[in-house]
């Protein structure tokens, strides 16, 4: 092969081997990026320490709370089950989202104006560091206080 | 957590109609701990019922959080 056409081929690999890398995050002179619904648990526990401890009473305070419900909202979750329990078996990830947790969520009312509070839907955030940036994105949230 | 400082964080996770709810802990930088509750069947009644409690509890904490 001709050396001026060798040579020409050689540096368009090291180019497309560059770009390769750079799209995979191993660009020496850059921070990985993960994504939380991409990164893998082995690459996760390298990025943070994590672990699930068995405690249940962490949750009592929590779920034994003196709420009551009104009477309204008991023929509402009622109703919730009745149009949906012979169907969720077959729901997708979005049947799921549409017809049962949004709804849910709608009940619970996360909206409040006056404290400037609401609710997000896939909110992207990221988090940065010097050695990594992790993005997320949040089902429901609310802006720092 | 990392952003905003907080030491605990509550979520759930949903497959199907199983509810999950979970505590985060943050332990101390980049070092974490976590609970996952019992399963909540979201197909039974008293199992929505306390689906809906705990949501409105998280609620009511946020906005308290915001008010103090």
């Amino acid at each position: 092969m001709n050396s001026e056409i060798e040579l020409k081929l050689l540096k368009e690999i090291e180019e497309l081997k560059r770009k390769v890398h750079l799209l995979e995050g191993q660009d020496d002179h850059q921070i990985p990026t993960y994504q939380y619904r991409k990164i893998r648990d082995a690459e996760l526990k390298k990025l943070f320490e994590i672990k699930q401890k068995l405690d249940k009473q962490i949750f009592e305070q929590w779920f034994n709370n003196p709420i009551e419900i009104e009477h309204s909202v008991e023929v509402f979750l009622n109703d919730l089950i009745a149009e949906n329990e012979s169907l969720v078996e077959y729901y997708h990830e979005e049947d799921l989202k549409i017809y049962l947790i949004t709804p849910l969520l709608n009940k619970i009312k996360f909206l409040n104006r006056e404290k400037e509070i609401r609710g997000f839907y896939e909110l992207s955030m990221s988090y940065v560091t010097d050695q990594f940036i992790l993005m997320v994105r949040l089902i429901l949230s609310y802006p720092k206080a | 957590m990392e952003l905003n400082d907080w030491k605990f964080i509550k979520g759930a996770y949903i497959t199907g109609s199983h509810w999950h709810f979970v505590i985060l802990e943050k332990l101390e930088r980049h070092k974490y701990q976590y609970f996952i509750s019992q399963n909540f069947d979201s197909t039974k009644i008293e199992d929505l019922t306390a689906i809906y409690k705990n949501l409105l509890f998280v609620k009511n904490e946020i906005f308290a959080m915001v008010e103090a």
